[in-house]
């Protein structure tokens, strides 16, 4: 199957890429392209374009102590089917340029930002190189994540301004917020430039929690680094430890239990159903609603309760692990989780009938913080928000991971990417989630929760894609002795981010909060 | 107004607790501080390597488990071959002092 998709890919491409090709290999679900790094923009353009496939990370790694060389990655997947193309190239080592592929895909922008701030590799041709994730004042020329910056070193710190976007003109007035904001929640720095009531640009500056997540993965041993991924973004632990575990079990080709696969589905869905609680509830609360806002906490908390009562971690901690889940469900649980459920969804349509029954609510909802289509696309949106865009993409469906094949669940999506269509989508995937659960419960097979796996040999590569609640998320490891050598993790957030600039657009200021719930972007999961 | 009322504290009732008036009992399983059973403890340390916070900390005869670099991630309590350390239901941790964070206990040497 993939020996044909990847003659139908070289096929398609113009002799001038196609002699482009170093070397190719297939990996299960997985073509592989070691490609000449003059076409490696156009190349990847090219599956992207014309074979509709989707970004899903870029990266590098800094192999100089192997091939004397920085190798570039670009994973992209292709639309329609369960298959990824890895395109890899070589950067020397001396001269640190690469073409950028931004040009060729949007989306690849702060892909290439991020790859000079942590590598000091420049993309060539990008038409905005500044720091995204470093700190203001992190020195230039020390690259944090090359090999020979030690983990624990203390850096000189050496304020240095920043290059804002200027929008100029008479009566455009500047509106800083952040990067303190009201209320315990993360820092952001957002600049509103408003023309009258109108936002007519946003830019945001991300990265003051950066903590060097990749970093520290690369000196943790494998089982502490489950520990590890579930503290990357506080509400999305348990998506952020499942894609760990299976790039780890998928390293050394470790099949988990049945069992755990069940397991992990349940968990996943709890967490999903959570979240998106308080998002809902977060959003009647920015709408003044605030009974209604009470009613979606309410049931929040009964889901993080029963959380707590399954696993003793009302965030789901301490569930995954490499081979499996440490807790299975028991009988009692079973009974109570559904109990609770059953609760929860009868009380939840009560919320929904309420918001949408209430007009003052629904006229803040509807035609607020639109993004287009066009734009998600071209921002490469995942999740929820790309799903109420138009965007037909979830990756239980069209990735299938833990159980998901064994389930049948909707994928809602609707066209109209407003605030409102969040919303709606946030709604229907509770409900479906519930259903999931039910399923999972009452198709779980008996046995072992985990199994022992070998520790993955050094050298290999793997990677898994998990739908967290706020979308896609990445882990991808090349493996060390005993620890990764290299750990890519890319939370949803940092695709989804960027739909704040577009969305926000012709609003008002008021509103910005609105739409910024609705999106439910993650501060700690886009700085790691 | 009336159907807020009706909808709200009628229906749904009181739905916080009053703790700290009335004490808070979590459920079994809960993540709470890790303790150790001296009689079991034989110090073999598995729980010193398998800490990722390096919370735990042996000295002769002595084991020390500092509540402020704990994460109560309970990989202490799961990986120990003795089950000399479980994670209790203990969770009103607070010290006025930093010290008032570490706790001692006696173990074999
Ligand atoms: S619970 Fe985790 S962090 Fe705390 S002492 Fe045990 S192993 Fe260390």
């Amino acid at each position: 199957m993939n020996e044909r998709l990847m003659g139908e890919i070289i096929a398609s491409m113009e002799e001038e890429l196609a002699n482009g090709i170093k070397k190719t290999g297939i990996k299960g679900n997985h073509v592989w392209m070691t490609v000449e790094q003059s076409v490696f923009p156009k190349i990847a353009g090219h599956i992207h374009n014309s074979w509709g496939a989707t970004l899903v990370s870029m990266h590098a790694v800094d192999n100089r102590f192997i091939s004397s060389d920085y190798k570039l990655c670009i994973i992209l997947a292709l639309k329609g089917e369960d298959d990824f193309v890895t395109l890899v190239t070589s950067v020397d080592s001396k001269d640190t340029v690469f073409p950028s592929v931004t040009p060729e895909i949007f989306s690849a922008d702060w892909y290439e930002r991020e790859i000079n701030d942590m590598f000091g590799l420049q993309a060539k041709g990008h038409p905005d190189l500044k720091p995204l994730v470093l700190y203001d004042d992190w020195p230039e020329g020390t690259y944090p994540l090359r090999k020979d910056f030690a983990a624990d070193s203390r850096v000189l710190r050496i304020p240095r301004p920043y290059n804002y976007r200027n929008v100029e003109g008479e009566g455009v007035f500047v509106i800083p917020v952040g990067p303190v904001h009201a209320g315990v929640i993360e820092p952001g720095h957002f600049r509103f430039s408003v023309a009258g009531e109108p936002i007519i640009d946003l830019e945001l500056r991300l990265g003051y929690v950066h903590k060097g997540i990749e970093k520290i993965s690369e000196r943790m041993p494998y089982s502490k680094g489950v520990l590890l991924a579930e503290r990357i973004s506080g509400d999305n632990s348990f998506a952020h430890s499942l894609a760990y575990c299976q790039a780890v079990e998928a390293l050394c080709n470790a099949k988990v239990p049945e069992r755990s696969r069940f397991v992990r589905c349940i968990f996943s869905e709890l967490e999903r159903i959570y979240n998106h609680l308080g998002d809902v509830g977060g959003i009647a609360l920015d709408t003044a609603f605030s009974i209604g806002a009470q009613h979606a906490y309410i049931l929040r908390e009964r889901v993080m309760d029963i959380n707590d009562l399954l696993t003793g971690s009302r965030f789901l901690r301490g569930v995954n692990c490499l081979g499996g889940v440490w807790k299975g469900i028991d009988e009692r649980g079973r009974s109570k989780l559904i109990e609770r459920l059953v609760m929860v969804k009868l009380d939840f349509q009560e919320f929904y009938d309420e918001v949408i029954g209430t007009p003052s609510v629904m006229d803040r909802l509807e035609t607020t913080g639109v993004l287009s289509y066009e734009a998600a696309k071209d921002l490469n949106i995942v999740g929820p928000g790309a799903r109420a865009s138009g965007i037909d993409r979830d990756v239980r469906r069209d990735h299938p991971y833990a159980a998901y094949r064994d389930l049948s669940f909707k994928v809602p999506i609707l066209t109209q990417g407003d605030v409102n269509a969040r919303f709606q989508v946030k709604s229907e995937e509770i409900f479906e989630s519930i259903s999931i659960i039910e399923q999972a419960l009452s198709n779980m097979p008996e046995g072992e929760p985990r199994i022992d796996i070998p520790t993955p040999e050094p050298g290999r590569t793997a990677m898994s894609l998990v739908e967290s609640p706020r979308g896609e998320l990445l882990h991808w490891i090349v493996s060390g002795e005993g620890k990764p050598f290299r750990h890519k993790i890319r939370d949803a957030s940092f695709h989804n981010w960027r739909a704040m600039e577009v969305a926000v657009l012709g609003n008002i200021v008021p509103d910005f909060p609105l739409v910024n719930k609705s999106f439910s972007l993650s501060y700690s999961g886009n700085d790691l | 107004m009336l159907e807020t009322i009706r909808k709200g504290v009628l229906k749904k009732g009181v739905v916080t607790d009053r703790y700290p008036y009335v004490p808070y009992m979590p459920y079994d399983g809960h993540l709470g501080m890790p303790m150790v059973d001296e009689a079991k403890c034989t110090s073999d340390k598995v729980c010193e390597q398998v800490c990722p916070t390096t919370a735990i900390r042996f000295a002769p005869g002595q084991l020390s488990i500092d509540l402020g670099l704990c994460i109560f991630c309970g990989e202490c309590a799961r990986r120990c071959p003795h089950q000399a350390i479980i994670m209790s239901k203990e969770f009103e941790l607070a010290s006025k002092r930093r010290e008032g964070l570490v706790r001692f206990y006696v173990v074999q040497q």
